[in-house]
């Protein structure tokens, strides 16, 4: 198990990643807290020891991801409305990196977590696979997918097709 | 996608995160340390009774036995389970200088006894009386081997005429020394008043073992009503 001042490090240095995922994902405030709480006492009782700083990120990527999707997976939290307050997270909505963060948020959760750890994370696809647990080629497929129904969309190309070659 | 980086967390924030996981694991935490405490100390006191019950004996300092010798002064012997005297007791209604020289603790009740009956004091103490050893001990096995080592000391020393050993229980032991009286003191006593209600207790206890002895013969004579005291 974690110690305090292991646990304290961790929040201080990947609170913001884990906000970001949560982001992308929740569609509510409350959610947030939630999953925050979820990972980092995830984190507190972890026995095995990372391996590096890079997988310790990769871990707490995955986790958050997962913790996301479970509450995507309750009934209530599908038929609630996605909320649209971007204010509270500081994301101007109105230029096109803002318009495409929105749409990536509207994605089915799998298409998200690739294009997101792509192209923002700049994770490759070999990262990618593990740190979703998919393979290479269905990673590849997630990040094709989630261009073109961005594409479709938004109807403009705003993120460089070639990258997943 | 390079807007994700304005999304911050802020210090207060973060504390308070850590604070919530600090909490919510506690919280978590102590009913199980609570459960595991129990079960440790149920496990303790259920391991504690079953060793206690299976070797009771293990005690050296617990009092198991007693040996009672008696004149006209009763010296008693307290043992353990190994029949180690662990206290001696002098039970008499008058000063007695037997407290002073009676030095047994921690011997095994033979060299005990023989130490005893070698003591100038109790040997004047003795004179012209019969000694009268009574056994009673909390284990049936234990006392008839305890019976049996004190015959062959006692006996190893002194004629079958001068002495007298017996068996008797626990309470008889316990009320004896309530009314401050030897064991056999006292059980005479009882036999004669059970014999003739006339006679009191508080009366008898007066009276010497040779004259306890002569009323007993004389209620057993004259049956029940019959009356003399002791002179």
């Amino acid at each position: 198990m974690a110690t305090e001042q292991e646990l304290h490090n961790a929040i201080n240095k990947y609170a913001n990643e884990v906000r970001k995922i949560c982001f992308i994902h929740c569609k509510s405030e409350a959610d947030v807290d939630d999953i925050f709480q979820n990972v980092f006492i995830k984190y507190f009782e972890r026995k095995e020891n990372f391996e590096s700083e890079a997988h310790e990120k990769a871990w707490i990527i995955r986790v958050t991801m997962n913790a996301c999707h479970d509450i995507f997976r309750t009934w209530f939290y599908r038929k609630a409305v996605l909320t649209d307050d971007f204010n509270q997270f500081n994301i101007e909505v109105t230029n096109e990196d803002g318009q495409l963060i929105e749409t990536v948020r509207k994605l089915k959760p799998n298409l998200r977590n690739a294009i997101y750890l792509f192209y923002y994370e700049e994770y490759s696809i070999k990262e990618i696979s593990s740190i979703l647990n998919a393979n290479e080629r269905t990673v590849s497929t997630w990040l094709v997918r989630g261009r073109k129904e961005l594409k479709k969309m938004i109807g403009g190309d705003y993120l460089e097709e070639n990258a997943t070659t | 996608m390079r807007q994700l980086d304005k999304i911050q967390v802020s210090e207060e924030h973060k504390q308070k995160l850590y604070e919530q996981v600090i909490t919510k694991k506690a919280r978590e935490t102590k009913p199980l340390l609570v459960l595991k405490v129990a079960m440790s100390l149920m496990l303790i006191v259920v391991m504690g009774g079953i060793f206690f019950l299976q070797s009771p004996q293990k005690d050296n300092g617990l009092i198991l036995s007693a040996v009672a010798m008696e004149t006209e002064e009763s010296l008693i012997l307290n043992l353990n389970s190994e029949n180690k005297v662990v206290s001696v007791e002098v039970v008499s209604d008058r000063e007695s200088s037997l407290n002073q020289v009676v030095n047994v603790d921690g011997m095994h009740v033979q060299q005990a006894i023989l130490a005893i009956l070698d003591l100038p004091a109790y040997q004047e103490s003795m004179q012209g009386s019969i000694l009268e050893v009574s056994v009673y001990s909390d284990d049936q096995n234990i006392e008839k081997e305890l019976t049996s080592q004190i015959n062959d000391v006692v006996y190893s020393r002194m004629q079958k005429e001068d002495c007298h050993i017996q068996q008797v229980n626990k309470a008889v032991f316990e009320q004896a020394k309530q009314h401050h009286m030897g064991v056999n003191k006292y059980m005479k006593i009882q036999s004669i008043v059970e014999v003739d209600d006339t006679y009191t207790l508080e009366e008898l206890k007066q009276c010497s073992q040779d004259e306890l002895d002569r009323i007993e013969k004389e209620c057993g004579k004259n049956g029940n009503g019959h009356r003399r005291g002791c002179e």
